[in-house]
């Protein structure tokens, strides 16, 4: 056989192993999302429900009475990024990095970059973000405990009054066919947006209004802040870090599925080309046994 | 989600409770009931129909129901006890929402695989480790003495 039908032959083995670990890549990311869907419609509701409390709550008391409801003039905000461990996700990280960018350019104060992700945390520094901190395998090993310290560790940083605010810049995950980058402030807590929030998510009953009822407050409302605020903080944070999983297994998992579209459709020009290649061989070598056998005559 | 909002009548007559235990990992039962007890950080707290509006953080400790009747109907016994992690207590209209971090039913506990989750967790916390693994083993340790303090009971 001819030179070039050996090469592509082998070149078509190469596509075709490619294929199988793209394709292999994509189960797994559709499993995972699966998974985490049953790990989010569990947490959903609990979180949504600590949200109408903590919103009902404040609605009935004085700003002074927990340190982390009061404004504060801003100096240093603290970020935590929600990023991926891993790449080959298509633009997931591109689009965050993009989005701390964005941050960064649009504000007027110092900003403070706390990473989930080793991924994430690599892209950002490439970029000249200046990250302060870096927890890897937080996202892809998802627990709650860790989300809790490194949340009591940003909430504890908001009360000695290293920083003023504390933002989470994340993946919202809307559908399935829609993930878009956002940023929402857990620091200072805004009872306005809570309100609203607590009403968008239309779990509720008309009976169940922030604020209607003059509720019992055991053993007293500082107290019961105390308690149900870090809570709440902790679940958002872990809510966001639920929705940025699922949109990076999403992106994974339609990236994955567009390389081994891709892969498809080198084999089949590879293929064409490889059978023309031997075709061709086939009809040289034809022509000189003919050739051959006219000579002999 | 399943609308929870879909209360019985009885309930809203005044009659009887709608309770809602909640934790992060799911819905931990949710149905009727007459009375509920529950850990408040006060002291334990009963709760009949008609109880005024109420919040308040709750302790581990156990959480008793009367005349329960859950939500499937699966659940046919009328009084049962769980033991109940920390957490927040909710009551509004004759709906007691509890949200903790865990709850198990009392009767259920393995008894035998909570007293290997403590000495798993014991052992953990003498070695010296990571910070993390800390914090998991006293959790860890912590839902396994409360379970068997009130398996059984």
């Amino acid at each position: 056989m001819a030179k070039g039908t050996k090469e592509l032959a082998a070149r078509i083995t190469g596509v075709k192993n490619i294929q199988k670990i793209t394709r292999a890549m994509e189960m797994v990311a559709t499993q995972k999302l699966k998974r985490l869907q049953g790990r989010a419609e569990s947490a959903g509701p609990y979180s949504r429900k600590i949200q109408e409390m903590v919103a009902r709550l404040s609605a009935s008391v004085r700003d002074d009475l927990s340190p982390l409801l009061g404004k504060r003039e801003l100096t240093r905000t603290m970020n935590l990024v929600v990023g991926a461990d891993k790449g080959l996700c298509g633009s997931y990280n591109a689009n965050l990095v993009r989005k701390v960018q964005e941050v960064v350019a649009g504000s007027g104060n110092e900003q403070v970059f706390h990473v989930l992700g080793s991924k994430g945390d690599r892209m950002l520094r490439a970029k000249g973000v200046p990250v302060e901190a870096a927890y890897e395998d937080v996202v892809e090993k998802l627990d709650f405990i860790r989300v809790r310290n490194i949340t009591r560790g940003l909430v504890k940083s908001f009360l000695d009054g290293e920083t003023d605010e504390l933002r989470v810049v994340y993946t919202a995950f809307i559908s399935a066919g829609r993930q878009r980058t956002a940023t929402v402030r857990l620091l200072p807590i805004e009872r306005d947006s809570l309100l609203e929030t607590g009403e968008a998510a239309g779990q509720d009953d008309g009976a169940q209004e922030p604020g209607n009822a003059d509720f019992i407050i055991e053993p007293d409302p500082e107290s019961l802040l105390k308690d149900l605020l870090p809570k709440f903080l902790e679940m958002r944070v872990y809510s966001a870090i639920l929705e940025s999983l699922a949109s990076e297994f999403t992106a994974r998992r339609n990236a994955m599925k567009q390389a081994t579209d891709a892969a498809d459709d080198m084999i089949n020009a590879l293929t064409r080309e490889y059978n023309r290649a031997r075709q061709e061989s086939i009809t040289s070598e034809l022509l000189e046994v003919s050739a051959g056998a006219e000579a002999l005559k | 989600m399943a609308k929870d909002t879909a209360v019985p009548n009885e309930v809203s007559a005044g009659q009887a409770l709608w309770v809602e235990i909640r934790s992060p990992d799911g819905l931990i039962w949710a149905g009727t009931a007459k009375a509920i007890t529950v850990p408040g950080v006060d002291g334990s707290m009963g709760v009949l129909p008609r109880h005024a509006a109420l919040m308040s953080s709750l302790e581990v400790g156990r959480t008793r129901l009367r005349d329960a009747k859950s939500r499937g109907g699966a659940d046919s016994r009328a009084r049962f006890d769980l033991v109940s992690g920390d957490g927040f207590v909710e009551i509004l209209d004759n709906k007691v929402l509890m949200l903790v971090d865990f709850a198990d039913d009392t009767a259920t506990i393995d008894v035998a695989r909570a007293r290997a989750a403590r000495e798993r967790a014991e052992a953990r916390l003498r070695t010296p480790g990571e910070e993390i693994d800390r914090a998991r083993a006293e959790a860890a340790l912590g839902r396994a003495v409360v379970r068997l303090r009130y398996a059984g009971a």
